[in-house]
């Protein structure tokens, strides 16, 4: 992929600020685990090599009777009698933590939440779960709760932000009154007014945030799409015969663009607090979903297991600034006087 | 007089201005009941001060502005209540170069897109045709083909002027608007964009209408020229009569704005 001029500029502004730089590479890095969590934090076995056969519990349920069990049920292959039927005969992968997000361990010594040991590297919560493999699993829904807002309320804003710029006048000055209120109501109390009537889940959250956060990009999109459609070469284009859509995709758009970019990191950032925040509450995700609120709150009414809440703040408190140093990075980046300053040093 | 090609007939163009009080605004008159038109292969000059209304009167004349009063008809037929289609059609009838090449080219896209826009919309060309076309625009205003490649802020202001002016002879038109076309580039590429100008102008049997407030270049180009005072013509005739005896005062006061030297 050839990048022009100003963007290889750019790229190389972005690599000069190596907080940022490293943030994306430790970011991506801890996603990409995260995104396997299956593979990480599992309560069955990656691969299981069982009497000349190769079985993949982790995608397919096997009853126990297919590694010589009793029971015509799902192995359940944290029983040590099914990993010694195992054993018996082939071998078996685990995952590096023995858990899921929903694992209860049922051998805890102490009394849940117990406190991190060699079983449970961060101790387990008040129900007995393994914090660690839950600490993975509730990462990788918020980041990509936080994605799906972000792209999916830039695409709303950044539309409804070019056709009310690049049409102006009363369409504009209507427009921006609407948005004005829209942006005016109580987003938080919503929610919770909406998860008394609904039983909010990930898709429920995603579309009730929606309809709230693509409000955020409006001005800063608006206000560089009334600065572009002034343009001589959107003149030309109109001049052209070309149609006002095309206009706005092709001409307006791509050049209002750096600005909404910029916002983006903030954005998801934005969208991932105050999920944990609904998650804290008790009014986000399902019970037993793994999430950081959820996380966090027991840690509040578990003071005397302080591992949850250090574990769940240190979590999010990582995340949050590694998404600021990138985007702050990002920023700079497109950031034209930055650029010079740069090549003047 | 009737066979105009282009023509404006009693356009005006009013624009808002200052308020006057909560619900009345002043009306600013930008262009006055203007009527000029120019007959096919010929050049006519619209010279005056800046803020006379030059600019507005050009882009009521290619279709971006519509006038709030009067018409402005192609080959005798009236644009401004055109079906779709016929407006399209229109648009690759008459087309407009601008002021700052650099403003009218889109800083994102390398020249042959830029080319590539107009043919793509207003033509129906292939891929391949109109590649070809792109590239016997370039040689046609006399740039290489490489420069294909470049973005505008890779080129020259002689360069860019010379992409713009090739993009709006894509479509072939019949009539181009030459918005101050060298006025924002130096007096040497000034000369070398002229002489372009004109050559195009007998290759393609162009007609122009040439938007400047540089007399020297209007004496060179012009067949005809128009003089606008506060958004009126005030002065329309053949360029070697105002030239040589302006009738009008304003005109007067025009020419003898000009610094002359003597030999």
């Amino acid at each position: 992929m050839a990048l022009s001029p100003i963007n290889q500029r750019r790229f190389a502004n972005f690599r000069a600020n190596r907080r940022g730089w490293w943030s994306l590479w430790l970011f991506s890095a801890l996603f990409v685990v995260s995104l396997g969590a299956e593979f990480v934090a599992n309560e069955k076995p990656i691969v299981v090599h069982f009497d000349g056969g190769w079985y993949f519990p982790i995608f397919v349920d096997y009853p126990e009777s297919v590694f010589s069990g009793e029971l015509p049920t799902t192995a359940y292959y944290r029983d040590p009698y099914v990993e010694g039927l195992i054993r018996d005969n082939g071998w078996l992968l685990w995952p590096p933590i023995r858990y899921s997000y929903r694992t209860i361990n049922y051998d805890l010594t102490v009394p849940a939440p117990s406190p991190p040991s060699s079983e449970n590297w961060l101790g387990t919560d008040d129900q007995g779960r393994d914090v660690l493999a839950r600490l993975i699993y509730g990462f990788r829904i918020s980041v990509l709760f936080g994605l799906a807002l972000t792209v999916l309320s830039s695409m709303v804003g950044i539309a409804a932000a070019t056709v009310q710029g690049y049409y102006g006048g009363w369409v504009d000055l209507g427009f921006q009154r609407l948005v004005e209120i829209w942006g005016g109501l109580p987003v938080l109390y919503i929610l919770i007014i909406m998860a008394a009537i609904i039983e909010p889940n990930f898709w429920w959250l995603l579309g009730l945030m929606l309809l709230f956060s693509w409000v955020t990009l409006v001005g800063v999109v608006r206000a560089e799409v009334l600065r572009t459609r002034n343009f001589d070469y959107v003149r030309a284009a109109r001049a052209l015969g070309l149609g006002h859509g095309a206009i706005m995709f092709r001409h307006v758009l791509p050049n209002a663009m750096v600005a909404a970019l910029t916002f983006l990191p903030f954005i998801l950032n934005g969208s991932i607090t105050t999920l944990t925040s609904l998650d804290f509450l008790g009014f986000g995700m399902p019970p037993g979903s793994p999430s950081l609120g959820e996380l966090l709150a027991q840690g509040k009414n578990n003071l005397h297991a302080p591992w949850l809440g250090i574990a769940a703040f240190t979590t999010l408190a990582v995340m949050l600034s590694l998404l600021i140093f990138i985007g702050e990075a990002v920023r700079d980046a497109f950031d034209p006087r930055r650029n010079q300053a740069a090549r003047a040093a | 007089m009737a066979e105009w090609l282009l023509e404006a007939h009693e356009v005006s163009r009013h624009y808002p201005g200052r308020r006057l009080g909560l619900w009345r605004r002043e009306q600013v008159t930008a262009v006055d009941r203007v009527s000029l038109g120019v007959t096919r292969g010929r050049t006519l000059g619209v010279v005056g001060e800046s803020g006379c209304g030059k600019s507005t009167l050009a882009r009521m004349l290619v279709g971006l502005l519509a006038p709030s009063a009067g018409d402005v008809r192609l080959e005798g037929e009236s644009i401004l209540s055109q079906s779709r289609a016929a407006r399209r059609a229109f648009h690759a009838q008459v087309q407009l170069v601008f002021q700052d090449p650099l403003a009218a080219l889109n800083p994102r896209k390398p020249v042959y897109r830029l080319l590539d826009g107009p043919l793509s919309v207003l033509t129906d060309l292939d891929r391949r045709g109109r590649r070809q076309r792109i590239v016997a625009l370039l040689d046609q205003v006399g740039l290489r083909p490489e420069l294909a490649e470049r973005y505008p802020h890779e080129l020259s202001g002689g360069q860019a002027q010379r992409v713009v002016i090739a993009r709006a002879i894509a479509t072939r038109p019949q009539v181009v608007v030459l918005d101050e076309p060298v006025s924002a580039l130096d007096v040497s590429v000034q000369a070398q964009v002229l002489q372009l100008l004109r050559q195009l102008q007998q290759e393609l049997g162009l007609t122009y209408l040439f938007i400047s407030h540089d007399l020297a270049v209007v004496e060179q180009l012009c067949d005809e020229v128009a003089v606008m005072q506060f958004g009126r013509v005030v002065e329309h005739r053949p360029a070697a009569e105002l030239f040589a005896a302006p009738q009008h005062a304003y005109t007067r006061t025009l020419l003898d704005a000009v610094p002359r030297f003597p030999g």
